[in-house]
């Protein structure tokens, strides 16, 4: 929904100007194509119509009476709406920390194992370190308990610009992702007592 | 078409202002009614389409890329056809004609014509942007323009005064039917031939004087003698002011109606509103004749040529005029053309006709009187009022006479025939008398010559002229029959019945000139005294009143009094009437206005106290002479 608010108000701007100009044309007497001018008008219609849905989704009592307004009310959603994604990210990368803390790894040598073990609280202290960040990074891929299955599967260079992503914001757990195949890595169930 | 194009504009932006409303809408992200904003927008392509046909039907090869360079366009444009529709005007003008019944009129109207004229050309041409003229084309601009009127267009009528003074001028003095366009027959339009215009000029003269003469040929009858004097008055003055505007340099005005002879049986009849047209031109170029017809009911004339006239003294209910009308009425007009002809004037200052003019002083009852019709119309008046004293005083007379007749016929045949005249001849005969020295015959010269010669008339010699005198018996009838008949000759020996009256002192009475029979004819006693074998000393000059037309004829010395030019815009025009004394010097002196306009009054004070008079006389004496001037005003 985040990514409609720029397409929207941009696709009710260019045709609003697309519909200027045909009106300056017949201001001027020039001569129009009429069913271009009413398709323009048309699709102005459309995006001013969607524009009012997404205000009114975020801001259901919202109210304006002119662009002007609806640019503040817009803005002040922008605000929020940025405030809840950070929010998002760094919920993502704490419960990413947990979730590699409560699995286990699985290795036949144990000098193996005790390396793994070692990037992954390397891993889990950078998430929990940049979770504490004003704007934390995004982290790529799926929600946490699905993350380290999505993460070992990755390969390039299919998916070179999620391992990129992840490279550039997550080096420690990229380092423990990199290392770890993924039958070495099991989880415990929640066991009811 | 040049008025089209911002209508056309402010249509396409009234649609295309809406649409923006709308449009502000959707760039704000609330509700609009598509629908309704399609149909707005399909109205404002619309108009749009329609100012770029309006532009490409005056400018078909017009190229233009945003508002402000087609407004440009239409801005040219429109100050083109501005220039070339003033120009249409000014040919339109220039071919058309103006037509009027009066020349006078036309000139002033085509004067007006040509600086509209001028000033279409002037602004066609300017630099400048000329301003808008309102209304149609120029094919049916006059039209247009003549149907103006406040308070209902007062707008196109504040528009074409403020941008167009003179072409307003010009149309604001143009009815309807005075404009005859190039392709239209003008109904009375004036010829340009001078030839023939100088023609016309001499048949509206003729047709003037014609009427004049018919004026004086017929009769007024009525049953009361007042209102024939009233009536015959206001003839006198229709008749001057018809050989006024006869003799005038300028055009006369086109005299309305049939030919002479059968003009007063038209004028008697025109009714209003019938007739309005016909009247309002009588009223405006002829107002004393126009008065005087008005005056008049179908009955009350009797016509020269019809057999009333010779069998009106058998009705006994009609009283026509008593005096000098009858037979004198052919050389009256004769002694007034000669008295409108500039010789009056010389004959005037002949001192041998001098000594017969006087009023006052002279012996001839009514001399002058005979040359001018207001004072001649103040005695018969007069004479009028003493109708009924001098009646009765003839009655006693003739029955005195006649029994002294009976007495004495066989031993005084002259006293006989004393007695026998009738004194009601007096005033007719004298008048008789006048009219001939004022044609010049020999038998009206007689007395002066004789008196020159200083042999004193011979009184016995007037029985011997073949007046035939009716019988007493005849005479009774005649008094009897309450009416009115002319006496055929004058006693000469009159004089002492007419001494007896004025002995009896009621010539003395107030407002009644010395001698004269109170209600009488005024001088008829020293008239009569003159016929007499007496010889009439000089009298010392008194002031006499002299008619505006006798006036005229010794005016030497002329100032035209300026028209106010507020009384002219205002359309105030009329006759001022003055009244003045005419000292010995010739100048005038005392004057005042009787009646007239009064912005007009000062302006025609002026004028005449300049004005200077070849001095009147009295026996051969300077004389002061009271006058009526009429100074008129014409727009």
């Amino acid at each position: 929904m985040v990514s409609l608010w720029p397409s929207t108000i941009n696709s009710l701007n260019d045709s609003l100007a697309a519909l200027h100009g045909s009106l300056g044309k017949i201001k001027a007497a020039r001569s129009v194509d009429i069913s271009e001018v009413i398709e323009q008008l048309k699709s102005a219609a459309e995006s001013s119509r969607n524009l009012r849905a997404l205000v009114l989704s975020e801001l259901p009592e919202a109210s304006w009476q002119n662009r002007e307004e609806l640019d503040a009310i817009v803005e002040e959603i922008s605000k929020r709406i940025e405030a809840r994604n950070l929010e998002q990210r760094r919920f993502r990368l704490l419960s990413l920390a947990t979730q590699l803390e409560r699995g286990t790894i699985v290795h036949r040598r144990t000098v193996r194992l005790n390396q793994l073990q070692q990037l992954r609280d390397q891993a889990t202290k950078e998430l929990r370190s940049q979770a504490a960040l004003a704007q934390p990074p995004a982290l790529p891929g799926p929600e946490s308990d699905e993350w380290i299955d999505w993460a070992c599967k990755l390969k390039e260079p299919e998916d070179a610009d999620s391992l990129q992503s992840l490279r550039n914001g997550f080096a420690r757990l990229d380092e423990f992702i990199a290392n770890l195949e993924p039958d070495m890595w099991t989880i415990k169930k929640e066991t009811t007592a | 078409m040049s008025s089209m194009w911002p209508s056309a504009l402010a249509s396409l932006d009234e649609s295309l202002a809406e649409l923006d409303g709308n449009l502000q809408l959707l760039e704000a992200a609330r509700p609009v009614d598509l629908a309704h904003v399609i149909e707005r927008l399909k109205m404002a392509v619309e108009s749009s389409h329609n100012v770029r046909t309006l532009a490409l039907s005056d400018v078909p090869d017009a190229d233009w890329q945003d508002r402000e360079h087609l407004v440009a366009l239409f801005e040219a444009r429109d100050l083109e056809r501005r220039r070339e529709q003033l120009a249409a005007l000014a040919d339109e003008l220039e071919r058309g004609n103006v037509v009027h019944r009066r020349a006078a009129r036309v000139a002033q109207l085509t004067q007006l014509r040509s600086k509209a004229v001028e000033e279409l050309r002037s602004l066609a041409a300017a630099e400048k942007a000329p301003p808008a003229l309102p209304g149609p084309d120029a094919p049916h601009w006059i039209e247009w323009a003549c149907s103006l009127k406040e308070p209902e267009d007062t707008a196109s009528l504040q528009s074409l005064r403020a941008g167009f003074s003179r072409l307003d001028e010009f149309v604001a003095g143009l009815e309807p039917g005075m404009w005859a366009t190039s392709g239209s027959t003008p109904q009375a339009r004036p010829s340009v031939d001078p030839a023939a215009e100088a023609r016309d000029l001499e048949e509206r003269r003729a047709r003037l004087l014609a009427l004049a003469s018919e004026l004086e040929r017929g009769e007024v009858v009525h049953h009361r003698a007042l209102r024939v004097t009233q009536v015959n008055h206001l003839r006198d003055q229709a008749i001057q002011e018809l050989r006024m505007q006869a003799a005038v340099a300028k055009a006369p005005s086109t005299l309305p109606g049939p030919e002479a002879t059968e003009w007063m049986p038209w004028a008697c009849t025109l009714k209003e509103p019938d007739d309005a047209d016909a009247l309002q031109d009588l009223r405006d170029g002829f107002p004393r004749v126009d008065e005087f017809v008005a005056n008049l009911e179908p009955g009350m004339w009797v016509a020269a040529s019809t057999a009333q006239l010779q069998t009106r003294a058998a009705t006994p209910e009609s009283v026509t005029e008593p005096s000098h009308r009858e037979e004198p009425r052919a050389q009256r007009s004769e002694r007034e053309a000669i008295q409108a002809a500039p010789t009056a004037a010389a004959a005037l200052s002949d001192p041998g006709f001098a000594t017969v003019i006087p009023l006052e002083t002279s012996p001839k009852p009514n001399f002058l009187s005979q040359l001018t019709p207001r004072v001649s119309s103040f005695a018969r008046e007069r004479w009028r009022l003493g109708l009924p004293i001098a009646v009765l005083l003839l009655a006693l007379l003739a029955a005195m006479q006649w029994r002294l007749h009976r007495t004495h016929a066989d031993t005084s045949p002259v006293k006989a025939a004393e007695a026998a005249a009738p004194n009601t001849s007096i005033t007719s005969s004298a008048n008789a008398s006048a009219a001939n020295v004022a044609a010049g015959s020999p038998a009206a010269r007689t007395p002066e010559a004789s008196e020159k010669t200083g042999k004193p008339k011979d009184t016995s010699a007037a029985p011997k002229t073949p007046a035939p005198q009716p019988p007493p018996e005849k005479q009774v009838a005649m008094l009897n029959d309450a009416s009115l008949r002319t006496p055929q000759a004058i006693p000469k020996n009159a004089a002492v019945k007419a001494d007896e009256a004025s002995a009896t002192g009621l010539g003395e009475a107030p407002g009644i000139v010395p001698g004269a029979l109170p209600g009488g004819v005024a001088n008829a006693v020293p008239n009569i005294v003159r016929d007499g074998p007496t010889n009439s000393p000089k009298l010392p000059a008194q002031k006499i009143r002299v008619s505006s037309g006798v006036a005229q004829g010794q005016l030497i010395h002329q100032v035209t009094p300026s028209y106010p030019v507020q009384a002219r815009l205002a359309g105030i025009h009329g006759t001022v009437v003055l009244q003045a004394v005419i000292g010995k010097d010739g100048k005038v002196q005392n004057v005042h206005a009787l009646r007239g306009p009064a912005m007009l009054v000062q302006p025609a004070l002026d004028a005449v106290k300049q004005w200077r008079y070849k001095p009147f006389a009295v026996n051969g004496e300077p004389a002061e002479a009271d006058i009526e001037v009429n100074v008129n005003f014409n727009p």
